[in-house]
């Protein structure tokens, strides 16, 4: 029986956004205990501009379009795992936030406003999942994982809210644009990393 | 007696991770009001000079700091960046990168709101610093409309409304198009002359620079080659071209002719003539190859501008038609009027050069020729056959489109497979890819460098690699948008040089969108001048330069030296060398005359 | 933003931006807990007039608009279907109002019933999204970016960081999209078609932008950090660039116009079911 669009369903979800966020905070402890060099970062002003311009791409990457199978994906969440994956889940987490946040705002919050704080929530925590598995496990099962919980926090509150019809109905195209995001983000990050390690010979100084 | 404001004792700095020293042993000392400029190659170590001023360096970006920095009494390391930034005030040469405000009054108090003064305080200086800074009437205006110079004046704005009684402006004009480097410069003399800042100005324009600085320092692999006033900087044109430096017109002209005092402006030089202070024994030699300037041509150009070029072949014969513009108008989604019926033909085997201000139209003309853009109106042929219907994909072998930003066009993780990309996207086939990638990486001086990051390259190297990955798809017309933005001089001049090799030995037909007159004199040999969305001229570099009043309304500037030449005798000549052979022919054939 | 910001001379545009957000919220707010479809669309009409006193270009939102119609058909066909509700106000909710595979066809037996209880919550459903949907876009219409800057800095307990991150990533958006539209541009003249392939061939030249996009992302956040300590960025813990507001009596009076009718609505609505379905 669902819940319904009012107060009482919104309510749950709003609960189910901070279990979310708890979540994301306890996997990213773990991560920042256990990768230090990698997931603890720190809050100066270059780590702001990271953030800011890649808040910045994914609300312009929102508007670049592959024609897919079930519909157009948009790239809009690529940063915030390219973001997390490359510094760390905490620059990830907010990445994803705010460049979901300005995504929406520049579509003109075409899902209805008041559910996306809970869309907040559930980006920032996907990705920092998915770079959890990414590092105890590898990519692509950060892959998956990253698009099956994708799925499920953004559409679990719409199912409790107005029940499971209408979600089966974009689950196709809500699998296809997260994976891609998610694949897309975390293997570019990849890529960075490894060229900026390995295509760098010794004798190239630093030039300024 | 002025106080010394700043003072560099025997200061090196290596970055975190690197092995070459950055700055290597530079002492400076510069008194309260003066304008100092910077000159010197990219990678000489002049930014990170301008950081250490403001303590960015060594307090925001890591490395190793040796020796004594004194900013106005303090040491910018141990009073940290924020406590700085009310002494000195740092301009960059990308205006989009360092503007925060949603319209031009907040970007200007964002720097006095992050030192957290009252309302009151931030809102009488942001209205004190836009109408110093010429930006009155403009205070609501967000900042993506405005031009570039504009942008650029807004940035200023922003740093001098901290009120630091230093300004260093790092390379603040090297985006812009010739109107947005005048407004600049205006400010910096305004600066300095009326508002009384110190200022240290790190430039490539050295036209500019020569009348407004106070003195001159040349860096050159972290120290400084060259100080002391523009007369005695720019009396030793050896030594600048040594360090990558471009010497001016004028004072080239000056040298070559012997003249007894440096010459610093179109006037000196025309004085110098007139009053007859200058000694000249023989023809000139070519100051750069050494080589003896040939007769002049009838037309003005010597044979092969490009002095580096020891054996000068004559210009390539020129062909059919392989560009064809018919009546073409464009207007953008938007409305706005870009192309206002355009007519053009590009010979097989010419080198053009299309000019004018930003805005009138030379990009989208450009981009249409590929394919990147299709005419609202209009017709354009490619080697002959229409382009309508055919896409990009297609035209890109018949004509190379080199962007303007080599880090919007490098994709690839080294050099190599960026060279290869486009052919294998070609179905060329892997044997001829990778004998034209070994020829290409030699061409261009990258061999070693062909498992590199292209992103590890300097900005000069990364320019040619550009350009040369769409050589290798060997198009018969290449069109270069504008190939020597934020270059130095012997950066600009290794990529025109290899675009006049491509188009001397390859006979490729060469298209180049440009601002820099030196460029177009050194190298054009048509030049199409364009304004409001129309061609408004179209001949060879000396027509066009013999009209002052289509340069006015391209907004251009003519070259120091057709200026001379044209005051003087009426002709436009294109090199400080070919100017002083035509005063040496005039003067012995007037001596001939008094002769007979 | 769904309608871009003008000014214009309007009553609303000089409201307070503090204010006009206080009236968007609760306009949100009494969207969200009512469910019968005419006060909700009482409430829409509200909006509406709100809209027509800015002088709201509408047409711009003919866009939006039309997919939410589409969007909010489907959702009434599926609540019919799907859903019934123990309504207060209706009198048989479980009424059939139609089939959505229909009789009339040969051979075939009714199937899916829509049923009258669903269909109209897919109604208030509907309007709740439109409503939200108005709000903003008049909100975003009527209030300049700058004056929502100066909103976010009053807020207690956000940094100031906060709204300065979400400003500047707003101003950079065209920024980044010119710089991967050229990248486009550079991958078509190098010879690639973003139109062919299949769905994972596309996916991966898509990704051949995204890859130099993030790289040159860094850096211009490294030029971009350096520009911004060159203006002392985090040397204050507050931002004190906050314009003085005065509050006019029009001001005054939409702001308690707004707070008294959304809590009287909502204490309306949790004590006596009023609004309720």
């Amino acid at each position: 029986m669902p819940l319904g669009q009012g107060a009482l369903g919104l309510s749950v979800c709003y609960a189910l956004a901070i279990g979310y966020l708890v979540l994301m905070w306890l996997i990213g402890k773990v991560l920042t205990r256990q990768y230090p060099n990698e997931h603890k970062v720190e809050w100066n002003t270059r780590t702001i501009a990271r953030i800011t311009i890649l808040a910045a791409v994914a609300g312009a990457g929102a508007m670049i379009k592959v024609p897919g199978p079930a519909a157009t994906i948009a790239l809009d969440a690529a940063a915030g795992y390219f973001a997390a994956a490359y510094f760390g889940w905490p620059v990830g987490a907010t990445v994803a936030a705010i460049g979901c946040f300005i995504a929406n705002a520049l579509g003109g919050f075409a899902s209805w406003l008041p559910m996306l704080p809970i869309y907040l929530a559930a980006m920032a925590f996907t990705v920092t999942l998915a770079v959890f598995v990414q590092k105890k496990v590898g990519i692509v099962p950060a892959i998956v994982v990253g698009t099956i919980a994708n799925t499920i926090t953004c559409l679990g509150p719409w199912a409790l809210m107005i029940g499971p019809a209408l979600m089966i109905a974009i689950l196709p195209s809500q699998l296809i644009g997260s994976a891609v995001n998610a694949a897309v983000g975390l293997t570019v990050a990849a890529a960075l990393k490894a060229a900026q390690v390995r295509k760098r010979p010794d004798w190239m100084d630093q030039d300024q | 007696m002025a106080t010394e404001i700043i003072s560099l004792k025997d200061v090196s700095f290596t970055y975190k991770g690197s092995k070459r020293k950055a700055l290597n042993g530079i002492s400076m000392s510069v008194l309260e009001g003066e304008c100092v400029a910077v000159l010197g190659p990219t990678g000489s170590g002049k930014s990170t000079l301008a950081c250490i001023m403001n303590g960015t360096v060594p307090c925001f970006v890591e490395g190793e700091l040796a020796g004594d920095v004194t900013v106005d009494g303090l040491h910018p390391r141990e009073a940290g960046t924020a406590h700085m930034a009310s002494r000195v005030g740092l301009v960059f040469g990308d205006p989009d990168t360092q503007l925060f405000g949603m319209t031009v009054e907040e970007d200007v108090a964002f720097g006095p709101a992050n030192l957290g003064l009252s309302y009151e305080e931030i809102m009488r200086r942001v209205t004190r610093c836009i109408n110093d800074m010429r930006l009155t009437g403009l205070e609501k205006r967000a900042p993506h409309r405005l031009s570039g110079g504009q942008k650029q004046a807004t940035a200023i704005a922003g740093v001098y409304a901290m009120l630091p009684k230093i300004m260093v402006l790092d390379e603040p004009t090297s985006m812009l198009d010739p109107e947005g480097k005048a407004k600049v410069f205006s400010i910096v003399r305004a600066l300095k002359e009326e508002l009384g800042v110190t200022v240290i100005l790190i430039e490539q324009e050295v036209d500019d620079i020569i009348s407004l600085a106070d003195r001159v320092f040349v860096m050159s692999a972290g120290s400084f080659a060259l100080s002391g006033t523009p007369a005695e900087v720019f009396s030793e044109p050896e030594k600048l071209r040594k360090a990558g430096v471009r010497v001016p017109h004028v004072v080239e002209f000056g040298q070559l002719i012997g003249a007894s005092s440096v010459p610093f402006s179109t006037e000196d030089v025309i004085q110098t003539i007139e009053t007859g202070t200058w000694s000249m024994a023989a023809p000139p030699r070519d100051p750069v190859a050494g080589q003896p300037v040939g007769a002049v041509s009838e037309a003005g150009i010597e044979p092969a501008r490009s002095a580096s070029d020891p054996d000068p072949l004559p210009d390539p014969a020129v062909g059919e038609p392989v560009i064809e513009v018919k009546d073409l108008h464009f207007q953008y989604p938007s409305g706005a009027k870009a192309l206002d019926g355009v007519y053009l033909t590009i010979r097989r085997g010419e080198f053009v050069a299309i000019v004018g201000q930003n805005g009138a139209g030379k990009t989208t003309l450009t981009r249409h020729l590929n394919g990147l853009l299709r005419p609202t109106s209009g017709e354009i042929r490619v080697l002959g056959r229409p382009t309508e219907g055919v896409p990009t994909t297609e035209l890109c072998a018949h004509v190379g489109y080199v962007f303007q930003n080599p880090d919007e066009q490098l994709f690839c993780t080294t050099v190599a497979e960026e060279l290869g990309f486009g052919p294998a996207n070609l179905g060329v086939a892997p044997k001829i890819i990778s004998a034209r990638v070994e020829a290409l990486l030699s061409d261009i001086g990258l061999a070693k460098y062909s498992d590199v990051w292209p992103k590890y390259l300097s900005k000069g190297e990364r320019q040619r690699l550009a350009l040369a990955a769409v050589v290798a798809m060997d198009p018969e017309v290449l069109i270069v948008d504008e190939p020597t933005t934020g270059l130095d001089w012997l950066e600009s001049r290794q990529i025109l040089d290899y675009l006049e090799r491509l188009w001397r030995q390859q006979g490729k037909t060469i298209i180049i969108i440009t601002h820099d007159m030196n460029i177009v004199s050194l190298y054009a040999r048509r030049v199409v001048v364009m304004a409001n969305g129309k061609v408004v001229g179209d001949g060879t570099p000396q027509q066009v330069f013999s009209q002052p009043e289509l340069m006015a309304v391209a907004c251009l500037r003519r070259p120091a030296i057709a200026e001379i030449t044209d005051a003087l005798w009426g002709e436009v000549l294109l090199t400080p060398a070919a100017a002083a052979a035509r005063l040496y022919q005039r003067t012995s054939s007037h001596a001939e005359v008094d002769q007979s | 933003m769904i309608v871009e910001y003008e000014s214009k001379p309007t009553f609303v545009h000089r409201l307070d931006p503090r204010v006009k957000l206080v009236w968007m919220v609760c306009v949100i707010l009494v969207s969200v807990a009512w469910t019968h479809p005419l006060y909700l669309a009482a409430l829409g009409l509200s909006v509406v007039a709100f809209g027509l006193v800015a002088k709201t270009p509408w047409a711009k939102l003919k866009g939006v608009a039309s997919f939410m119609l589409v969007v909010a058909a489907i959702i009434c066909l599926i609540q019919g279907a799907t859903y019934s509700v123990n309504s207060v106000t209706l009198r048989d909710p479980e009424r059939v109002l139609f089939h959505l595979v229909p009789g009339w066809v040969p051979g075939v037996n009714p199937l899916i019933p829509v049923r009258v209880g669903g269909f109209v919550y897919g109604i208030a459903m509907s309007l709740k999204i439109f409503i939200v949907l108005l709000a903003v876009a008049i909100f975003g219409y009527a209030t300049s970016p700058s004056e929502m800057v100066q909103v976010i800095a009053r807020i207690p307990f956000i940094p100031y960081q906060v709204g300065f991150v979400l400003s500047t990533a707003w101003k950079f958006v065209p920024v980044v999209q010119v710089q991967m539209r050229t990248l486009m541009d550079a991958h078509r003249s190098r010879g690639v078609d973003f139109e062919q392939g299949t769905f994972p061939q596309r996916v991966k030249k898509t990704s051949a932008i995204v890859l130099p996009l993030f790289a040159n992302s860094l850096t211009m956040a490294d030029t971009m950090a350096l520009a911004m300590e060159a203006r002392a960025f985090g040397h204050s813990k507050r931002f004190t660039f906050i314009r003085p507001y005065t509050m006019s009596t029009g001001d005054w009076a939409v702001l308690i116009a707004s707070l008294g009718v959304a809590i009287a609505c909502i204490v309306l609505m949790v004590t006596s079911r009023l609004g309720a379905i």
